[in-house]
């Protein structure tokens, strides 16, 4: 059984760790002194695969390639050499370079990346980056087909971020429908999990969510935070109907027009302008 | 390099097995078919690398036949991915011959094709890896070696080529062979450079079917949900009395060139339909190979961003029960991953007034034009003998007796019987049908019994006159007027028999006085 518990502060201190390690390298990048066009592309591409070049040079070198991908027509010239740069960077020692090639080439659904995180998962011993990430870099694509392996992850690990990350992939799964409302209404998941399978069932069944919603706001022992997240739910995705067409509800959402935290309060009061309660 | 999954290395092996045969061909055709068993239960991408490797193979053994070549345009037609795009183009040039007609998919490759460049390696499966025998290429590279190899009937290519030099957007020996390309193209394209398919490849992605393949009882099964959430049987759907244009598509495609621009294409189906009045005799649905994700409100947004109107006639569907019966019907050409779509060709068809299939057009791009011809050749076809639903309706209402008290029997027969519960098009028929027997039939033993009189003649002429605006006229010509001088004429013979029965009048006692 799972406590009922937010997101521990290790948790967020561990976070707030790692997302700190990845700007800081950001905080501290070099301005690289290119020529323009196909040549600076160049350039930046043999920094970039150079491993004695010193870690913000590389991380630069990356940034001014990403960029010039969406922004300059020259870019086609080199862009498959920038893939194959890419697809290297995988295996590069340096941790950041690894999570920047792999967010980069799985947004652009490449095949040797979700190959390779799959297979990561698959076999832990040949994964280049945690589960979380890995199912992270995958929910950008749909078919990448770790919809299997993000349900028995999200079972069996006892890692939340693994478990939040899994859930991202199982919202585009309609076959983990069942097993996402379950999670929602399972009062023992963290509220964290609870909130995260309530974004993942509404991509799969808005109108489930919009039950789920009204249950939890009518419940009074459920926690603030997943009351809220019901409150949310209506006020972006309910029909006006559906709310005034339930006196219970009404009362309810009147109530904490009037009581409860600030957060509460400006919900309800939202609701009630915006469904002219 | 990552590994590959157990069942990719066992089909791999196999590909390799069989391209060794004698009928290696027809084996690696089968292949190519997106419901061969090989691709159940299959990612995109896995199906992807399958699919790239049987195409590599056969790119391995010319000439190509004629069926294999709709596979090889369409991964020109609607690129999606580096190694299949490479693949298919260097395919290509196994064909017996260059034909002008590839120079369409090959400038639709050749304008994506930048997007999607990346390394491929060929003869390495999934075109990453390497070893002894492997060749490091691109699509691009791959595209401008095959457009080379079209020679002069790559002329209509000579804007892309000409544009692709002047961004800069080439590696530099890639732009030299633009170059040495575009010298070579004459200045003035041969007429027959944009010319159709050959007939001996285009019969493999479309036909008109004969014989029409009919509604089997398995269809019973399939419950449809539409955009608004109302629900009707297949048979409800498209047994309607109206030919019907059918296309495939799932909102949650991730290939521009499929799913998305099918539905635009159905939405000016529909300006093509209304264009040429026929847009209340024609039909056009789109049904969802995603029933489970593609809900009404996803399925409405989808048309809406796409410029598809929907209402009663033109709707998008999910099938809520029955899909795999829907998909052996279209023989669909569909795989799934669990229950997410990992493959599809491009797929729509022509229904005819039964909800029978009458033509498909599959795989490669379809002409809105040819569409619409070939469903407003069905309505043509059938129209003399079934005529549309407001005929019937309106048939219907003139047959029936017109007393208060009869209209109060009416509504408590068709209520408890339920015939309103399931408005079917079929049961609207079958009551006009019934209504105008029972008409005929009394006027005619009335005639009978009291000999013909001006009243009988004129409420059979006006029966006929609707009869024949109803079955005879083709659909979409049926006139208002002549429903109109039907229900006139039926009026003045009521009129007329219930005048000659009224006490005192000169019909009155005509009557009297021919019994005396």
């Amino acid at each position: 059984m799972r406590k009922n518990t937010r997101r521990t502060p290790t948790t967020r201190a561990r976070d707030r760790r790692a997302r700190a390690s990845r700007t800081s390298a950001i905080d501290k990048l070099p301005a690289l002194e290119l020529p323009t066009g196909t040549r600076a592309h160049r350039q930046a591409l043999a920094i970039l695969g150079n491993g004695e070049e010193t870690l913000p040079r590389r991380m630069e070198a990356l940034r001014v390639l990403q960029a010039a991908t969406f922004a300059e027509p020259q870019f086609d010239a080199v862009r498959a050499d920038y893939i194959a740069a890419l697809r290297k960077l995988v295996h590069d020692p340096e941790p950041e370079l690894r999570h920047r090639a792999l967010g980069f080439l799985s947004r652009g659904h490449d095949d040797y990346a979700q190959a390779t995180l799959l297979e990561g998962l698959r076999h832990p011993d040949k994964a280049l980056v945690s589960p979380g990430d890995a199912l992270a870099y995958l929910s950008y694509n749909a078919h990448a087909g770790a919809q299997s392996i993000a349900r028995s992850l999200f079972k069996e690990s006892k890692d939340h971020v693994v478990r939040e990350q899994a859930l991202r992939v199982m919202a585009s799964d309609p076959a983990a429908r069942r097993m996402i409302r379950t999670t929602l209404a399972d009062r023992n998941e963290p509220v964290s999990i609870r909130q995260m399978s309530a974004a993942a069932l509404h991509a799969l069944d808005p109108q489930a969510l919009q039950d789920w919603a009204v249950k939890a706001v009518l419940d009074k022992t459920e926690p603030e935070d997943i009351v809220a997240t019901g409150l949310t739910a209506m006020n972006q995705f309910s029909d006006a109907t559906r709310i005034s067409g339930n006196a219970a509800l009404r009362k309810r959402i009147g109530e904490m027009r009037t009581k409860g935290s600030g957060v509460m309060k400006r919900l309800a009061k939202s609701i009630t302008a915006k469904h002219k309660l | 390099m990552p590994a590959i999954a157990e069942h990719e290395q066992k089909f791999a092996a196999e590909v390799d097995r069989v391209t060794r045969l004698s009928d290696a061909a027809e084996r690696l055709l089968a292949l190519c078919d997106e419901q061969h068993v090989a691709y159940a239960n299959q990612s995109a991408s896995a199906i992807t690398r399958m699919r790239g490797w049987v195409l590599e193979a056969l790119g391995r053994r010319p000439p190509l036949a004629d069926a294999t070549i709709p596979y090889v345009l369409e991964e020109l037609e609607a690129p999606s991915h580096p190694y299949l795009l490479a693949v298919a183009a260097r395919c290509l040039r196994a064909a017996r011959n260059p034909h002008a007609s590839f120079a369409l998919a090959l400038g639709q490759a050749f304008r994506t094709a930048p997007r999607l460049e990346a390394p491929v390696i060929l003869g390495a499966y999934g075109g990453f890896g390497g070893g002894p025998g492997t060749v490091t290429t691109s699509p691009v590279r791959e595209l401008v070696a095959t457009i080379e190899w079209l020679g002069p009937l790559a002329a209509p290519l000579a804007e892309d080529i000409h544009d692709a030099l002047g961004s800069g957007s080439v590696t530099p020996d890639v732009a030299l062979a633009l170059e040495q390309l575009f010298a070579t193209l004459p200045s003035d394209p041969p007429r027959e450079c944009c010319s159709e398919l050959p007939e001996s490849i285009a019969r493999f992605v479309r036909w008109r079917a004969s014989p029409q393949r009919g509604v089997g009882a398995d269809l019973d099964r399939v419950m449809l949900e539409d955009h608004c959430g109302n629900r009707s049987s297949f048979r409800g759907l498209f047994r309607n009395g109206y030919p019907t244009v059918v296309a495939f598509f799932y909102t949650r495609c991730d290939n521009p060139f499929k799913c998305s621009l099918t539905v635009s294409k159905l939405g000016h189906v529909q300006r093509l339909l209304h264009a040429r009045g026929l847009g209340n005799s024609i039909r056009t649905v789109g049904i969802t190979y995603d029933p489970e994700f593609d809900t009404p409100t996803q399925l409405s947004r989808y048309a809406h961003d796409r410029g598809l109107l929907l209402d009663s006639r033109h709707l998008l569907v999910r099938a809520t029960a029955g899909f795999d019966e829907l998909k052996h019907h279209f023989a669909l050409g569909v795989s799934f991953f669990e229950s997410l779509v990992s493959r599809h060709r491009i797929e729509v068809f022509v229904l005819d007034q039964k909800g029978c299939i009458a033509s498909t057009f599959h795989r490669l791009n379809w002409s809105e034009e040819q569409v619409v011809d070939q469903a407003a050749a069905l309505v043509q076809e059938k129209g003399g003998r079934v005529g549309s639903m407001a005929s019937f309706v309106g048939l219907a209402a003139l047959a029936v007796p017109k007393c208060p008290v009869c209209w109060a029997t009416y509504a408590s027969v068709l209520g408890f019987s339920g015939t309103l519960a399931y408005p079917t098009p079929w049961a609207l028929q079958v009551l006009a049908a019934v209504l105008l027997i029972a008409y005929f039939t009394g006027m005619l033993w009335q005639a009978h019994r009291t000999g013909w009189r001006l009243e009988h003649a004129v409420a059979v002429a006006g029966g006929v006159v609707a009869t024949f605006n109803t079955f005879v006229v083709p659909a979409g010509a049926e006139s208002a007027v002549a429903v109109w001088v039907g229900a006139a004429l039926m009026a003045c013979a009521s009129i007329v028999s219930v005048a000659r029965r009224a006490p005192g009048s000169s019909f009155g006692r005509e009557v009297s006085a021919s019994r005396s």
